[in-house]
């Protein structure tokens, strides 16, 4: 009996503590589940104080704060945002706010995510990883891709509104990431240039392509270039309904850390073509001609080994049809030294030379929030 | 002119070698490991810019933060939770 009693005890006691392990590891499984799936909202951004002085004319051009609020309420749910508010030339006192993105995404498996709303440019890399000014490692922007100085256009969006899919997959070693998306597309100016701000109706019913793949081929991904094109539609008169923006792109970017310090290159061309055609705000009203402009740069910082400062040199080089009036061919040099207060806060210091503008001279204090 | 034709061909030679150097690590049978949350943080968050350090930023910030880096550099999903992860247990 006793042993009967005994072999019973042995029983239930395995039961009881095969059942409780099972029953603790799916608690653990359950929880880790509502976890991942908890709401996740952080807010960064960044923050900039500017000065820039040129030609004997100077003072304290702007100071921004561009908030960027990430929310992920699933795991593959998510939204994503930047306000941008600024006190800069020609704008109230209390600061202008504007929307720089908006996106909302839903992640469709490992390699791929649909997005919709108002996003970054995906034309290069520069507008949509380097311009944030605690990133940017110069005072300034490169001409004609993101700066715009005496009337020079920009050669892509800041944002635009559409949807699209972007991802990343392997190839072997290499890494391959991908962005394809539809917009509303241009308009296009009566001087022939190109108004990339087409929020609402769509002017020609006619939306734009674009996109850009990037290639990483060295598995430690130091090593990135990418190539970009975008085609759609501008004009909404009758004259110009077969007026076509046609954008091509080139990027770069490598950076290389060795016991001499680190080495940063990064670039970007942009070609833009807009139809020959007769523009009646052009120096040649009345004359067809090549509507083809160019903009590239190209920036090599060096960090020292140990150090908290960078230097900085760029060439950024503007190309514009001569019959035009937005702008003229330019050429500018930016040098300056960076001093890094930490990760994300930097205080920038710069010198830019062009060949037809005054040489001008800058300080950032830009702060990654 | 002469200033865009260089920054063009220095862009063109850069795509052709990693066009190049990407035809050569695929067409080999290289057997390595699937890179680390700790190899991804350290490799690909400085090609942008400079490293944060893992507790710059809490756990649920770093959840929010790398599915938006993830969005934004086109890591696969599998990856970024792996940059994720370490983040958050180095956090600790």
């Amino acid at each position: 009996m006793k042993k009967h009693i005994l072999k019973l005890g042995i029983v239930l006691s395995m039961l009881l503590f095969f059942g409780a392990k099972n029953l603790f590891a799916q608690n653990t499984e359950t929880i880790q589940k509502q976890v991942d799936n908890q709401k996740k909202i952080a807010v960064v951004g960044y923050a900039t104080a500017n000065y820039f002085s040129k030609g004997g004319n100077g003072g304290f051009i702007s100071s921004t704060f561009n908030p960027i609020f990430v929310y992920r309420p699933t795991n593959r749910l998510s939204f994503n945002a930047e306000l941008e508010i600024e006190v800069a030339d020609a704008q109230e006192w209390d600061g202008a706010v504007a929307l720089e993105f908006a996106e909302l995404a839903y992640e469709l498996n490992n390699n791929m995510t649909f997005y919709a709303g108002k996003f970054l440019s995906p034309i290069g890399t520069y507008q949509q990883r380097y311009h944030p000014a605690w990133i940017n490692k110069s005072i300034n922007n490169p001409i004609g891709i993101q700066n715009e100085v005496n009337g020079i256009k920009r050669l892509q969006g800041d944002s635009e509104i559409g949807m699209g899919l972007k991802g990343g997959f392997y190839a072997g070693n290499s890494r391959l990431n991908y962005n394809v998306y539809i917009t509303n597309g241009p308009k296009l100016n009566d001087d022939g240039s190109v108004n990339w701000d087409n929020v609402g109706m769509d002017n020609n019913n006619s939306p734009a392509v674009g996109g850009r793949i990037g290639i990483l081929p060295f598995a430690n991904s130091t090593f990135e270039v990418g190539i970009s094109g975008y085609r759609g539609k501008a004009g909404d008169k009758t004259a110009y309904s077969n007026v076509n923006v046609t954008l091509f792109a080139l990027d770069l970017n490598y950076v290389k850390h060795t016991d001499f310090g680190k080495f940063d290159i990064k670039g970007q061309y942009n070609n833009q073509k807009v139809s020959d055609g007769v523009y009646p705000g052009t120096k040649v009203a009345f004359q067809p001609f090549n509507n083809t402009t160019s903009a590239s740069y190209l920036q090599l910082a060096y960090r020292f080994p140990n150090s908290k400062l960078e230097l900085v040199n760029r060439i950024a080089n503007f190309n514009v049809p001569n019959q035009v009036t937005w702008g003229a061919d330019q050429t500018r040099f930016t040098t300056g030294l960076d001093y890094w207060i930490s990760w994300n806060t930097v205080f920038k210091f710069g010198v830019d030379f062009a060949n037809n503008d005054a040489t001008g001279i800058g300080f950032t204090f830009a702060m990654g929030l | 002119m002469k200033n865009s034709l260089g920054i063009i061909s220095i862009l063109i030679i850069g795509i052709l070698i990693s066009i190049n150097l990407s035809s050569c690590t695929t067409n080999k049978k290289v057997v390595s490991s699937e890179p680390s949350g700790a190899e991804l943080w350290a490799n690909n968050c400085l090609r942008c810019h400079n490293m944060p350090p893992p507790n710059a930023y809490s756990d649920v910030d770093w959840d929010a933060i790398t599915n938006h880096m993830q969005k934004v550099a086109g890591f696969t999903t599998k990856d970024i939770n792996k940059v994720a992860a370490f983040l958050k247990s180095a956090n600790h």
